[in-house]
């Protein structure tokens, strides 16, 4: 094991979690996803931990499109809903959260994510995707209308 | 980018708060390092870098590399999104040739020929895997952390065959020429001005990045074709729009003050575009698609599509997801070659 990477993990294993579950919007896919960029990066892990978080943050929204690229035929917004665990008020949020954000194309999805989870500029965004500063500003305002427009944040807000 | 900077706050809120308690990550650093020891070490294709031609509000880049003959198509009616996969063409039955980069990473036993590559370093990118009588020493190149990929693109020359492999392989027919090639970029667009008087109403208090940044904020609401800046001495921030053209600088003016042309045109609009991108990304994975971008650079309201190589099956595809009305520019990695 290379020194310092499972601190790393230890660290900051939760947060990438969370930005997985984002995009995924399931625990245990969230937790595949990670592992799986984990898996990936770990021969590249320097003891650089900020930097290394960046790219492991790379390989989750690549994987996740990976994933997506094979499983996309079958997959539906309903399939990706979290599985039920105690029903609570935080629950219920996640849930909403989920089921809106299953809606967004998943390139506004990871868009929405890096930008508003990660807290990104948008030029890091672009260079992270591969994609033009327009196309990273035209995808967050279309995300941003959508969710503005959908139900299950709208009852969430009310 | 949105007119309500609540919102931004908003939706960052919403992300934070509405994500579940994470689990305790313990185990995954073992998980992680047994699954490297498993060899599956290659970062993929970002679906999302398939969007290769590129055009921003106010920069200007135009194409992938490669273009050699982009084809005028107008799109058939019907924008349903076909359910089952068209009969695609994997073997090409002629020789094909393209200018790529080579990189081969330290898990690969041959190199993989690229095109859209993320510019880190090393650089990331996937693609056809190289077969034939090639190596290393053929040409400059660089390694790092394992990665070995080459200084500047070459011209390949031989078949492609799509069936094999994660990306296809090629098979060179000739060896790849030790010097390196620049990619033609195809046809440039028409970036001159469509006006001569851009400085009419101009505003000097209004040419900071905020202005600039209110400017491409209002574009976004307007129904514009196309945005570029002029490639002449004036810079001027051009915009073919949909109606009005002198309602529409009105309303560009009052945020922006620097130079400014609008005119009257015909065509599709960028909001169009996108969504018509999205719904040609939306066939994604399809052997032979590559990337997809709304364009809008010049007078040009095309749809940038990006192709491996020619296939009339896959480009039929393509026009019938993006929609009625949306004029296709299709660009290729790799064209029919023929000895000269």
């Amino acid at each position: 094991m290379k020194a310092g990477f499972e601190t790393f993990v230890d660290e900051r294993g939760r947060r990438l979690w969370r930005a997985a579950w984002l995009l995924t919007g399931d625990r245990q896919k969230a937790e595949d996803l990670v592992q799986t960029a984990l898996g990936k990066c770990y021969p590249r892990y320097d003891g650089d931990d900020p930097a290394f978080e960046a790219y492991v943050r790379t390989a989750i929204h690549r994987t996740y499109c990976t994933w997506w690229r094979r499983k996309w035929r079958g997959e539906s917004p309903t399939e990706s809903l979290p599985e039920t665990t105690a029903p609570d008020d935080d629950h219920a949020r996640s849930i909403d959260l989920a089921r809106a954000l299953a809606k967004l194309p998943r390139s506004q999805r990871s868009v929405l994510v890096l930008r508003y989870f990660d807290d990104l500029p948008v030029a890091e965004v672009a260079a992270l995707l591969g994609l033009a500063e327009g196309t990273v500003k035209a995808y967050t305002h279309h995300a941003i209308a959508a969710l503005r427009a959908s139900k299950e944040l709208a009852e969430e807000r009310s | 980018m949105n007119d309500d900077p609540n919102w931004d706050d908003q939706t960052r809120a919403m992300l934070q708060d509405g994500v579940p308690a994470a689990p305790d990550p313990e185990g995954w650093a073992d998980t992680a390092r047994r699954k490297s020891i498993a060899g599956r070490v290659w970062l993929g294709v970002a679906c999302l870098a398939l969007v290769g031609a590129l055009t921003t509000a106010a920069g200007l880049t135009f194409g992938r590399p490669d273009t050699a003959r982009p084809a005028d198509q107008s799109a058939t009616p019907a924008p349903s999104v076909p359910q089952s996969s068209p009969p695609i063409t994997g073997s090409p039955t002629g020789m094909l040739t393209g200018v790529v980069l080579l990189l081969q990473t330290a898990d690969q036993t041959a190199p993989m020929l690229c095109t859209g590559v993320l510019d880190s370093y090393p650089p990331q990118c996937s693609g056809p895997t190289l077969v034939g009588d090639f190596d290393w020493s053929q040409i400059p190149h660089e390694t790092a952390n394992g990665v070995r990929w080459s200084k500047g693109s070459h011209r390949v020359i031989g078949t492609l065959d799509l069936t094999k492999g994660k990306y296809g392989t090629f098979t060179l027919t000739r060896p790849i020429s030790s010097t390196a090639t620049t990619s033609d970029p195809g046809p440039q667009p028409d970036l001159s001005p469509v006006c001569t008087d851009p400085l009419r109403g101009r505003d000097a208090t209004k040419t900071s990045q905020n202005a600039a940044l209110a400017r491409d904020a209002l574009i976004e609401k307007l129904p514009a074709i196309s945005i570029w800046i002029a490639d002449d001495a004036s810079k001027s921030f051009n915009v073919l729009v949909k109606g009005d053209a002198e309602q529409t600088r009105a309303q560009l003016r009052e945020v922006w003050g620097g130079p400014l042309c609008v005119a009257s045109g015909q065509g599709t609009t960028m909001a169009d575009r996108v969504k018509a991108v999205e719904r040609v990304i939306a066939l994604m994975p399809l052997i032979g698609l590559e990337g997809a971008a709304p364009g809008g650079q010049g007078r040009d309201d095309a749809l940038q599509i990006s192709l491996t190589m020619p296939n009339p099956n896959l480009e039929a595809t393509v026009r019938e997801a993006a929609g009625a009305g949306i004029t296709i520019r299709f660009h290729y990695t790799y064209t029919p070659w023929t000895n000269r």
